[in-house]
């Protein structure tokens, strides 16, 4: 892991430091759980997330990103998240992107697994529909929906939140437990200062749906993290 | 969450804060104090544009979308430090402009430096999507006397305006008045304006004399017993300040207050858009109302009788053109604009005289015809689509109306017995 994160500050070194690339940013975040579509991949333990993102003039662009895991408790992993896809904008405004991720936990290739997406955005809101053949692994097929909006209050200060709903399609593995669709909301402040970025929101999630470990964890908590980018 | 996984949470927050205290300095350093407005010369500024990518996905689920994005807003930030190291530049601020997809940064070009060839040098950049001088504008009438005016406005005879509000007052329609200053509690203003937005930063926000002007042609209140009525009075009046009084009755705007305005103007959905000035030609202004009239706004500008097309942006492609009917242009059309009464600053009113006011006079006209019409704009517009003209190019205002309402509007009883009017089949001959 320590190679992992020497490897990627060494590649932002290396990017930020020659001639200024208009596209290229990364991030630096920690927060106070690791929520992934409502559901703790930290033990609802504090986590941290490394991310690079170079846009393309094209609209094409492409990132990954880093993220200290623990799908079962003490069972530690890294999630390593690569992710490319092209948006264009629309004369109204709009825009729409299409893309894929994929997903490798260091540790235990069998989480590893790939996502397809597609969305409409707005300066504001945005729509999602992601579709996982293998989701974590788990043999499961699922799309996953979700809606973004965010609202500014002052130059510094937001609003902002997020609704979704992981519904199972089939698969190999689909129990009783499987078959539920699991729907997950995430709502808060943001406040931007600078270089940085605090969030605090109440994320919860209803329960059901494929995981990739048995959640014991509580359904709805709050959460706090910062952002820092470079 | 623990007492220990909250401290080790909060000792991380203050960690980074802690390297923010030791790399901002670098990425503020070209971050300037703001000069006094009587230092600051317009003229010497440049504008530079760079390519804001759309929103898109992100892997941390906790991204809102939008182009608040850090990370990039940074990495453009760290760009433009770059370049204006490299061209001897100094970034005074920076507002992004979403509606056209791209970040705006002014910067301050040394006296020695010609702006207009530094933005060209700029422009010439991979890095750059384009790069401009900033450009002053002017509005394009004069106040011509200081008396109170009771019942004299043009419009009231030559439009009919009574008889054009039995069938529509521009109810609900807003109207962006792009423009000086408008004092809100003008007794003839009151309750008109429903946003109000000040977009020159270097100067204090006051009631001046031109935008009050326009704003009360556009949407003075009416029956309230005192001044004039507006050509439509329940639009909702945006009054948006992207112009200053620099000393009256002079008014001056630039490039950015007016690129600052226009998108605060889209971001509102105004249906239509006044801009009563004209100045150089200008490329991200020219963008902006683009990107308006993409999203159905209609674009109304005081065309300059000096310039052979009307000057900029009365000559952009479906800009509607209004010169004063003291004025001739084969490419505008001619509305009311000489010794036109309306609000001014002080909770006053005299007569004005310009394109300006001609074209606040269309702009309240097409707040009518979206009432009658609301889709009217949704496909390329002309002035000839929207508003009927008589053979010299002057307004029809009731044969607009007629045609928007698809019914005798004026004089409606003498011309039935005459076997003639202003209906839809009548109109259609103009």
């Amino acid at each position: 892991m320590r190679r992992t994160i020497r490897t990627a500050l060494a590649m932002i070194a290396l990017l930020l430091g020659g001639t200024a690339q208009a596209q290229l940013g990364a991030t630096l975040s920690v927060e106070s759980d690791y929520r992934f579509r409502g559901v703790s991949l930290s033990d609802s333990k504090p986590a941290w997330r490394l991310t690079l993102n170079h846009d393309f003039v094209s609209g094409a662009y492409a990132g990954a990103s880093a993220t200290r895991v623990e799908l079962a408790r003490d069972d530690h992993y890294s999630q390593l998240v690569g992710y490319a896809g092209y948006v264009t904008r629309l004369s109204s405004g709009r825009s729409v992107e299409f893309g894929a991720s994929f997903s490798h936990f260091t540790g235990d290739a069998s989480y590893d697994y790939l996502e397809a997406y597609a969305g409409l955005l707005a300066e504001r809101w945005g729509l999602r529909v992601h579709f996982a053949p293998d989701y974590f692994g788990r043999g499961v097929r699922v799309a996953y929906v979700d809606a973004n909006a965010h609202w500014p209050l002052t130059d510094n200060l937001r609003l902002f939140g997020h609704a979704g709903a992981l519904v199972p399609l089939g698969g190999r593995s689909f129990s009783a437990d499987d078959r539920r669709t699991r729907t997950d909301l995430r709502l808060g402040l943001g406040m931007s200062a600078g270089l940085l970025d605090v969030q605090l929101a109440w994320v919860g999630a209803t329960r059901g749906g494929p995981y990739p470990a048995v959640y014991t964890g509580r359904r709805g908590t709050w959460q706090l993290s910062a952002l820092l980018s470079f | 969450m623990t007492t220990v996984r909250l401290a080790k949470l909060l000792a991380a927050v203050v960690a980074i804060i802690v390297v923010i205290l030791l790399v901002a300095p670098a990425v503020f350093a070209a971050e300037v104090k703001p000069a006094e407005p009587s230092e600051i010369d317009e003229t010497q500024r440049i504008l530079v544009l760079l390519d804001m990518p759309a929103p898109h996905f992100r892997p941390d689920g906790n991204y809102a979308g939008g182009y608040a994005d850090p990370a990039a807003r940074s990495a453009r930030r760290r760009t433009v430090n770059a370049l204006a190291r490299s061209y001897g530049l100094r970034l005074v601020t920076d507002w992004p402009l979403p509606a056209l997809g791209v970040d705006c940064f002014v910067l301050d070009v040394p006296a020695a430096q010609r702006p207009d060839e530094v933005a060209e040098r700029l422009s010439r950049e991979p890095r750059v999507a384009w790069a401009q001088p900033m450009n002053v504008f002017k509005p394009q009438g004069r106040a011509t006397h200081d008396d109170a005016l009771f019942g004299l406005q043009p419009a009231a005879r030559e439009w009919q305006l009574a008889q054009l509000h039995a069938a529509a007052t521009g109810r609900g329609v807003r109207v962006a008045v792009i423009d000086s200053g408008v004092q809100r509690d003008h007794p003839d203003l009151a309750g008109q304006v429903a946003l109000s937005a000040n977009f020159v930063a270097d100067h204090p926000e006051a009631a001046e004399l031109h935008g009050t002007a326009v704003a009360g042609i556009v949407a003075a209140r009416a029956d309230n017993r005192v001044g004039i009525v507006g050509v439509a009075p329940q639009a909702e009046l945006l009054a948006l300040r992207g112009c200053w009084q620099s000393s009256a009755p002079d008014t001056r705007c630039t490039s950015l207050s007016l690129a600052l305005a226009l998108h605060k103007a889209i971001e509102s959905g105004a249906q239509v858009v006044n801009l009563s000035l004209g100045g150089p030609a200008d490329r991200l202004l020219q963008r902006l109302i683009e990107s308006a009239q993409a999203r159905g706004a209609l674009v109304v500008a005081a065309a300059d009788r000096g310039q052979p097309r009307g000057g900029f942006p009365a000559d952009l492609a479906n800009v509607i053109a209004v010169v004063d009917d003291g004025s001739a242009l084969p490419t505008a059309i001619v509305a009311p604009g000489t010794d036109v009464p309306t609000t001014l600053p002080g909770s006053r009113w005299a007569t004005v005289t310009g394109s300006s006011y001609a074209a606040a006079h269309v702009s309240g006209l097409l707040a009518l015809v979206l009432e009658l019409r609301p889709g009217i704009a949704a496909s390329p517009t002309n002035a000839a689509d929207v508003i009927a003209l008589r053979a010299d190019r002057r307004v029809d205002a009731c044969a607009s109306i007629a045609r928007a309402a698809q019914r005798c509007v004026c004089d409606c009883e003498q011309a039935a017995a005459a076997g003639s009017g202003n209906s839809a089949d009548s109109i259609a001959r103009h």
